[in-house]
């Protein structure tokens, strides 16, 4: 990844945090929700694996950021945590339509919340 | 009636074709019960439910609780809800959502089209989107043509010789499936992947959803006796 696609990164994945949200206000979309959240989780740790050197991880899944990771990519990668427990908890992996997701969606909201304030920080 | 608990086998170990890729998929209902759920393997892959969520989506026809019904297998209930989930999935209503799920994968495979043509992103979590979007579309169209099945592949291969699909597109699932299966769990010698191929099941994705588009109606044109 070149300097500036890791300077820029966040801004793709604002725009995908973006996305998610636009995605979670219809309750018919809750199989793209799934998707597209699954698409920024990977897009952020990726993006703090670049630029801390480390390889990416190849699912959006639990991935532990060592402790000497600069303090804006920690935020990110907490943050990316805590969007991803609490999804799998909202999109169970048999029922995405589950009624459980829109039940979530309001705490989900608060963590994609924080991760949107700590991809901003990365600028 | 709401304290009792029970475990229900699906998936490719209650069907007997399990293979290393394999979970083993359980659904648990009501409250958990830790001493009989320590019984179960390692990396048992839990779908927890409460008994009023299962109610709820045994009203819409749930298409897992029909995966459930047609091959799972009880392997623990209490006594006070003995028969309980059998009961619910002995009497399974028309599934509701046909039209919504149709929507959400047109969603995703819209999403995937994007990247694909701009390649960016992930190709390996493309892929397997692309993989687990066909899987349930097929599983959908089976259902609709009222033949349904659950299995990894045989979705696909049935939904594709019912509709006459491109017979390629069943050849080579498998080989899209195991890049799914592999990354999912972080093994590295699964099959590799290219934008270019990725763009080709972005298109076979397509072809699927526009023939499920075709027939999303159909069971309300089939004769009650051939229901």
């Amino acid at each position: 990844m070149s300097l500036i696609e890791l300077k820029t990164g966040n801004s793709r994945c604002l725009r995908m945090l973006d996305k998610v949200t636009e995605t979670a206000e219809i309750l018919d979309n809750a199989y793209a929700f799934r998707s597209r959240l699954g698409r920024l989780v990977l897009a952020s740790l990726s993006l703090v694996a670049d630029r801390e050197g480390f390889p990416r991880p190849k699912y959006p899944g639990p991935w532990h950021i060592p402790e000497c990771a600069e303090g804006r990519n920690a935020a990110v990668a907490d943050a990316c945590q805590a969007v991803f427990q609490l999804s799998s908890l909202a999109c169970q992996p048999s029922e995405p339509l589950d009624s459980r997701w829109k039940a979530t969606w309001a705490s989900l909201k608060v963590e994609l919340a924080a991760l949107k304030l700590a991809l901003e920080g990365m600028e | 009636m709401n304290g009792g608990s029970c475990l229900w086998l699906y998936g490719s170990e209650a069907r007997g074709d399990s293979d290393p890729l394999s979970d083993v998929d359980v659904l648990a209902v009501g409250t958990q019960n830790q001493r009989i759920e320590q019984g179960l393997p390692p990396g048992a892959v839990v779908s927890r439910y409460s008994w009023t969520e299962v109610e709820l989506m045994a009203s819409t026809g749930s298409l897992f609780l029909l995966h459930v019904k047609t091959e799972g297998k009880c392997l623990y209930e209490s006594r006070d809800v003995k028969g309980r989930l059998a009961r619910l999935l002995g009497d399974l209503p028309e599934y509701k959502y046909v039209a919504r799920d149709l929507t959400g994968f047109r969603l995703v495979a819209d999403d995937v089209e994007e990247s694909a043509r701009q390649e960016e992103g992930d190709l390996y979590f493309e892929s397997s989107l692309i993989a687990a979007t066909i899987r349930h579309a097929c599983i959908l169209a089976c259902y609709i043509l009222r033949l349904p099945c659950f299995g990894r592949t045989e979705p696909v291969a049935r939904a594709v010789a019912l509709l006459q699909l491109d017979p390629q597109i069943a050849n080579d699932f498998f080989d899209l499936y195991r890049v799914r299966l592999c990354t999912e769990r972080s093994k590295d010698d699964g099959p590799g992947a290219t934008w270019q191929q990725v763009r080709l099941w972005s298109s076979r994705l397509q072809k699927v959803l526009d023939e499920l588009d075709r027939i999303k109606n159909w069971e309300f044109s089939l004769p009650t006796h051939a229901r």
